[in-house]
């Protein structure tokens, strides 16, 4: 259950930067994934960590970027999603 | 034995075949399904991988017994062979043929009815037992309760998923799985005429074949 939350969580996260033109504030991203600012830079952190996202210093802050393998895992969750809504399950 | 004499000899060996092609379909869905498992970690794309790694299974059985079964028919061309010296093989051949695929059908249930109390999961499988203790006695049975299976909870699911949301691959979905409903009335009047048989595994073929153009479809994006 626990897992199955956090996938999709951070599906949320990545989708919410893709839509975003594949950059985000973090001001942004914590208003669009609906979490606390501490569960939020928890799973920034890790994002960066998996290479998903990746950060970038800007005269106003800093920017959350998605990087390839972030879209990787948004197409590859998306087909995924689609295959079994086929099957209702 | 209905699905070795009721096949006609020009299809010995051809049922086979189709059922090989169909054991490559499930078990490419099968592990599709076990990589969304390992990927988004519900407990329910096991389940759906579970049923499909189980119709395969059934498939290889079923295949597997037939074919064996043809080449003792068409070397020694006398019944007696069977009688004496293959009844147990075959019997243990086709039963766990039957036992996989009610199986892969009473997981298909657990998920179209959600069902997670284990307790009416047990009494599922309790029901799959007792199927094949009459199926040792009547193989028909066996194509009976599938179909039973098949046209009052496993079809009508996907015609409702259908309904709600209508899209190409819910009708696919849908398709596929009335045309293995329909194999399994075929199966069954197979027994009363060779055509059906034939017929019934085209059928299967069509039903599997659209499942696998469903996954095509998606992986190819």
């Amino acid at each position: 259950m626990e897992r199955r939350d956090k996938v999709k969580i951070i599906y949320d996260i990545l989708k919410s930067v893709q839509e975003k033109g594949g950059r985000i504030k973090p001001t942004h991203l914590l208003y669009k994934s609906n979490l606390s600012y501490k569960r939020m830079n928890e799973l920034v952190q890790e994002l960066m960590g998996k290479g998903m996202i990746a950060e970038e210093s800007v005269s106003s802050g800093k920017m959350y970027i998605l990087t390839d393998k972030g879209h990787k895992f948004l197409n590859e969750y998306h087909k995924m999603v689609e295959f079994i809504k086929g099957f209702g399950f | 034995m209905a699905s070795f004499i009721t096949s006609p000899a020009w299809f010995y060996g051809i049922d086979s075949a189709l059922q090989i092609v169909t054991v490559v379909i499930a078990l490419l869905i099968a592990f599709y399904g076990f990589h969304i498992y390992r990927f988004i970690g519900q407990k329910k794309y096991l389940f759906f991988a579970l049923s499909f790694l189980s119709i395969g299974i059934s498939m290889v059985l079923g295949s597997v017994t037939s074919f064996l079964l043809y080449f003792v028919w068409m070397k020694h061309n006398a019944l007696y062979v069977l009688v004496h010296d293959f009844m147990l093989f075959y019997e243990v051949g086709f039963l766990s043929h039957f036992f996989f695929h009610l199986a892969a059908y009473m997981i298909l249930i657990i998920l179209c009815l959600k069902i997670e109390d284990l307790r009416v999961m047990s009494l599922l499988f309790l029901f799959v037992l007792l199927t094949l203790i009459i199926a040792e006695r009547n193989f028909v049975s066996f194509y009976v309760v599938s179909l039973i299976l098949m046209v009052l909870y496993i079809v009508p699911y996907f015609y409702k998923n259908y309904q709600e949301n209508r899209n190409s691959k819910t009708k696919r979905v849908f398709f596929a799985f009335s045309a293995i409903a329909l194999s399994q009335l075929l199966f069954l009047l197979s027994v009363w005429s060779d055509r059906a048989y034939v017929l019934a595994h085209i059928s299967q073929l069509i039903g599997y074949i659209t499942l696998l153009v469903n996954l095509i479809s998606v992986l190819r994006k």
